[in-house]
């Protein structure tokens, strides 16, 4: 087997571990194994492309937080005082940093399947909750590593090398602080609540942070220009509480040479804290980290879909929105399974909150760029801006593939033994289903601004763009094999994605571009919008023209297998 | 009573690719027989089983239920069957509930109706108070649990198992074998697959053994008996498969472990 780098590096601080009582020489074997089968696996993201097999998907990721890392770096040349530069480049380090160790190593921290193989052989419980813990952490602190160094270069020249000593040296720090708090944090959730609840908060922090890295790449360029304020900072007692107040102070305090005294609290906070958490994690935690790990097998009621009411009136929108039987279970089952699959929500939930987000953005950057507020904003009124809705189709419509997709696709076995006499009220219930409760509250949400700032008088054209949205929607699944509700794995996106993207694009460019016409030649669109409606219904009566069994609609049979 | 037929297999065969899996089987089952479906692994037992369920159709050969070619109506017998697969892949997010009711909407039974059936069933399992629980956080015998309940809930005609008691604690496996006797005399017909001889030999009062997709056997316990002159049907097993090495090769395996 090959010995890593990093393990010889690691060598050099055997002494630590032994210590803190922990066996080095089978916590290196661990790392050994666990090194060796991370260079193995292929992330799911290249598994469709057989000929980039052999490259390390770690290292791909790593070039593109070093370009994040370039952008992070320029903070070093605006002119501020050198306390505000690190406050933000060290925020952004945590942030990602963060995003990246909840989002992609929680599950490495809370394996128990490693511990059913591990445990029965004589290995103890704090030598393989160390290996696991230093396993994150080496990838952690290369990830940070990497995002930080174009600001560690540009540092050092700009300040001198101590400049890049102090960094160099919290940045492990902060690696550490991440990963204890990360850690200490699931132990606490896992002590008060259930597993459930762990892998349910840990979802909705992944798709929140995903959002929020949304956002900023949206605003980076915005953000110059919201920090050219004038700037004189204050101490206020709260800042003792932010992270990055420490590890900013002791550049002020040792570099620029303020020798306020609150600097130098600050700078003893920085390093006082990570340890505090380090002995805490050994000492108090670690002992029973596995113990509680086992809570994520047991079971437990969900409280969510407890309510025998709430299913009550979900039966009753159900049969309200569908022509038999069928449908509606569908459409139910729909739900159930959208509310229920983290997985299916990690990718749709971050694509809608963008539909949302995107216009509004549009609109924020007109408000920015030119002159004063008030005269953007006439501009804005006077003109047709509310056509930005067809970013957010455009965006929501990548939606609909995903309807397709299940971390369960295997599943699906039980279509085949159920007696169904025809697919096409699988497809109708979960269509409506899925469009009723997920894509127009959102298309609905998405539409309140524009509302805000037009007034009702556009209510119409909104109605348009709605139609357009669920015929679009209607046109990608009809044109995309029409593969049965969660019947495929998550790669079955990667594969359309391109060429539908690029057709989407052209139907919401032809629709907008009449749409504009109209608006801008003040002409009515009753005739355009009852027309739309039309090709609507036809679409969806001749989509579910003939009768199919699931015998019988062989595209979805090869799907099944 | 007049025996009535509800399977009849003609001529079945199958293959993956150019691999023969099934080489021209032919069945005749009768109500309320309890079949153990045997065989080595490989032999083509799990691919009889799915082409009784539809959910493989490329097969040649004629397989009738209940009278009626599967490929005519591919529907309407299946409101009358139940299965357990071996290894069940299941939309596990979901709640018990959840799973159960839908299983029991689609094979047409009222809401009303299966609320109570469900809470009812789960209890008889004890495992009623994970009725509101993710099935992903269920034990490996309570998913089981589950799945047989999700089989059974439309009071189906004709069942099959592959081996249904896998992860079923004791008293558990009782009850479940109590259940099959009292299905069967309803005139149930059960086909029953498992690995584990013993079970098979109690439960079952006809044999199938299957071998490289031929029926190789086919009859009572007593009537393999009397084929193969052995004592258990384990022993029927490993003859008529044609394996006889087996304390050979345990022997070597034991005398490596010690270096010998």
């Amino acid at each position: 087997m090959k010995d890593f780098r990093t393990l010889k590096i690691l060598d050099l601080f055997k002494f630590i571990f032994l210590k803190f009582g922990v066996d080095y020489p089978i916590m290196r074997k661990i790392l050994q194994i666990k090194l060796t089968m991370d260079e193995r696996r292929v992330p799911t993201v290249l598994m469709s492309n057989n000929d980039m097999k052999d490259e390390n998907a770690f290292n791909k990721s790593l070039l593109m937080y070093l370009l994040m890392g370039f952008v992070f770096m320029l903070f070093i040349f605006i002119p501020f005082p050198i306390f505000y530069k690190m406050n933000i480049i060290i925020a952004m380090i945590l942030f990602l940093a963060t995003s990246v160790m909840v989002a992609d190593y929680s599950s490495v921290l809370l394996d128990i399947k490693e511990k059913n193989i591990l445990l029965p052989k004589p290995i103890d419980y704090k030598t393989l909750n160390t290996a696991r813990i230093i396993h994150v952490f080496i990838y952690l602190f290369t990830i940070i590593l990497t995002i930080a160094t174009p600001t560690l270069v540009a540092g050092s020249f700009r300040f001198g090398f101590f400049f890049g000593g102090i960094f160099l040296v919290q940045l492990l720090f902060i690696a550490s602080l991440i990963i204890f708090l990360t850690s200490l944090l699931y132990f606490l959730i896992l002590y008060f609540f259930n597993g459930e609840r762990l892998k349910d908060i840990i979802n909705y922090f992944q798709i929140g942070l995903s959002v929020v890295m949304i956002v900023i790449y949206q605003l980076v360029g915005q953000i110059f220009q919201v920090f050219n304020l004038n700037v004189v900072y204050e101490v206020k007692w709260w800042n003792y509480f932010i992270p990055t107040t420490w590890f900013a102070a002791p550049y002020s305090y040792l570099i620029e040479g303020r020798k306020e005294i609150h600097y130098l609290y600050f700078t003893i906070l920085s390093i006082i804290v990570p340890v505090i958490m380090l002995v805490l994690y050994f000492k108090v935690v670690s002992p029973y980290f596995e113990g509680v790990l086992q809570k994520l097998h047991s079971n437990s009621e969900d409280k969510n879909s407890h309510s025998i009411k709430a299913k009550k009136r979900q039966q009753k929108i159900a049969s309200f929105f569908t022509t038999n039987k069928m449908e509606s279970i569908f459409f139910r089952f729909t739900h159930n399974m959208v509310a229920s699959e983290r997985t299916l929500k990690l990718k749709l939930y971050p694509s809608l909150a963008f539909a949302t987000i995107l216009p509004l953005l549009f609109i924020f950057r007109f408000l920015t760029v030119s002159g004063s507020f008030s005269e953007s904003y006439e501009i804005l009124r006077s003109g047709n801006y509310f056509l930005y809705l067809y970013f957010a189709v455009i965006m929501m419509s990548n939606a609909i593939p995903l309807l397709s997709t299940s971390e369960k696709h295997r599943a699906v076995w039980l279509y085949k033994i159920l007696p169904i006499e025809d697919i096409n009220s699988i497809y109708k219930g979960s269509l409506k289903g899925y469009l009723l409760k997920y894509i127009l509250p959102v298309y609905c949400f998405v539409t309140i601004p524009f509302i805000l700032i037009y007034g009702v008088k556009i209510i119409f054209d909104i109605l348009i763009v709605a139609i357009v949205l669920v015929l679009l929607m209607l046109i990608i699944f009809h044109y995309s094999d029409r593969p049965l509700p969660f019947s495929q794995d998550f790669q079955y996106i990667k594969h359309n994605n391109i060429s539908i993207l690029f057709q989407t694009m052209m139907f919401c460019g032809v629709t907008a571009g009449i749409h504009w016409l109209l608006v801008s030649s003040n002409f009515t669109r009753i005739p355009y919008g009852i027309l739309l409606c039309i090709a609507l219904i036809i679409f969806w009566k001749r989509m579910f023209a003939s009768k199919i069994t699931i015998e019988q609609g062989n595209k979805a049979e090869n799907i099944i297998k | 009573m007049e025996k009535e037929m509800v399977v009849s297999i003609k001529d079945l065969e199958m293959s993956y690719g150019t691999k023969k899996v099934l080489k021209g089987i032919n069945l005749e089952i009768y109500k309320g027989e309890i079949i153990g479906y045997i065989g080595p692994n490989g032999a083509g037992k799990s691919t009889t089983v799915k082409i009784l369920l539809g959910i493989i159709n490329e097969y040649k050969g004629e397989v009738r239920i209940f009278g009626e070619d599967i490929t005519k109506d591919s529907v309407t017998y299946k409101n009358r069957i139940g299965y357990v697969p071996e290894t069940a892949e299941i939309f596990d997010n979901l709640t018990a509930y959840e799973y159960l009711s839908f299983i029991g909407e689609v094979y047409g039974l009222d809401l009303e109706d299966l609320e109570g059936k469900i809470k009812k069933l789960m209890g008889l399992f004890s495992i009623e108070e994970a009725l509101h629980g993710r099935i992903s956080s269920f034990s490996k015998g309570m998913k089981q649990k589950v799945l047989i309940i999700a089989s059974l809930i439309h009071n189906p005609d004709i069942l099959f198992f592959d081996e249904p008691l896998s992860g079923l604690d004791a008293n558990s496996v009782m009850i479940f074998k109590e259940i099959l006797a009292a299905l069967a005399k309803q005139g149930k017909t059960i086909f029953y697959s498992s690995h584990i001889m013993e079970v098979v030999e109690k439960i079952s009062n006809r044999i199938i053994l299957l071998n490289n997709g031929d029926i190789v056997a086919d009859g009572t316990f007593d009537d393999l008996k009397k084929m193969s002159m052995e004592g258990s049907l384990q022993d029927i097993f490993n003859e008529l498969t044609g394996f006889k090495k087996y304390k050979e090769i345990a022997d070597e395996f034991v005398s490596t472990l010690q270096g010998v």
